[in-house]
């Protein structure tokens, strides 16, 4: 039960890759800052895609996608910063993408 | 639960110093304590004193500040990375032979083992990463 803050943006797919291989069927993903542009829906997020078909959480911090005038695909679970604290409740340990 | 909040980023050139903030608002606010606040690479300019907001700008070392008064955190820079960006005490000001000092007097310099320390007596590490 590891949550993955990820914080960057499209041009580092590369640490998405990354972080995607690592993250087990337990584990959740956040995204934040730069990294809500992942939870788009578009032709670049077969990553996030591949996470969701196997049945990780994905989550996005709605600050970070309304500052950035961003939509979140539906599958993707938005949540603010109290719901970020109840994300670091629920997962004993985390990592941080950056 | 007993949460560490570790900031990377600077202020101006990193969203992390304020997303950690907020975070840290909303961990208090959710009846949590926070263990400690460490500041670490850039992330020690939010420990600055001199640094100077434009007007009506969010200045994140004042957040910090109050943050601090009001529910007595334990802010503190790590000093090694603090000293190389200018981020100094009164003591270190003299002993490098410095014309002025630079940490805001809510903040402390202190060396890694307070992070270490920080991971073993807290249940949550988040950690808000730059660059």
């Amino acid at each position: 039960m590891v949550l993955h803050i990820f914080n960057k943006g499209i041009r580092h797919r590369e640490l998405l890759k990354t972080c995607a291989e690592l993250i087990g069927p337990d584990d959740s993903l956040l995204l934040i800052e730069d990294g809500v542009i992942w939870a788009k829906e578009h032709k670049e997020n077969a990553l996030i895609q591949g996470l969701l078909d196997a049945g990780v959480q994905v989550h996005a911090l709605q600050e970070d996608l309304t500052a950035r005038g961003i939509t979140a695909a539906d599958a993707i679970a938005t949540a603010d910063y109290a719901q970020f604290v109840e994300l670091t409740e629920r997962h004993p340990r985390s990592v941080s993408w950056f | 639960m007993k949460y560490t909040i570790v900031v990377y980023g600077a202020p101006f050139s990193s969203q992390a110093p304020y997303s950690a903030c907020q975070f840290a608002k909303a961990v208090l606010a959710r009846g949590h304590s926070i263990y400690r606040i460490f500041f670490y690479h850039d992330g020690v300019l939010n420990a600055s004193s001199l640094s100077i907001a434009p007007q009506d700008d969010a200045y994140l070392p004042a957040e910090w500040a109050t943050l601090k008064r009001e529910h007595n955190l334990d802010l503190v820079a790590c000093i090694g990375a603090s000293v190389k960006r200018g981020v100094i005490t009164p003591s270190e000001a003299e002993r490098y032979q410095r014309s002025g000092d630079s940490l805001q007097s809510e903040f402390e310099l202190s060396g890694l083992g307070q992070l270490v320390d920080a991971a073993l007596y807290s249940d949550r590490v988040i950690t808000f990463g730059a660059g």
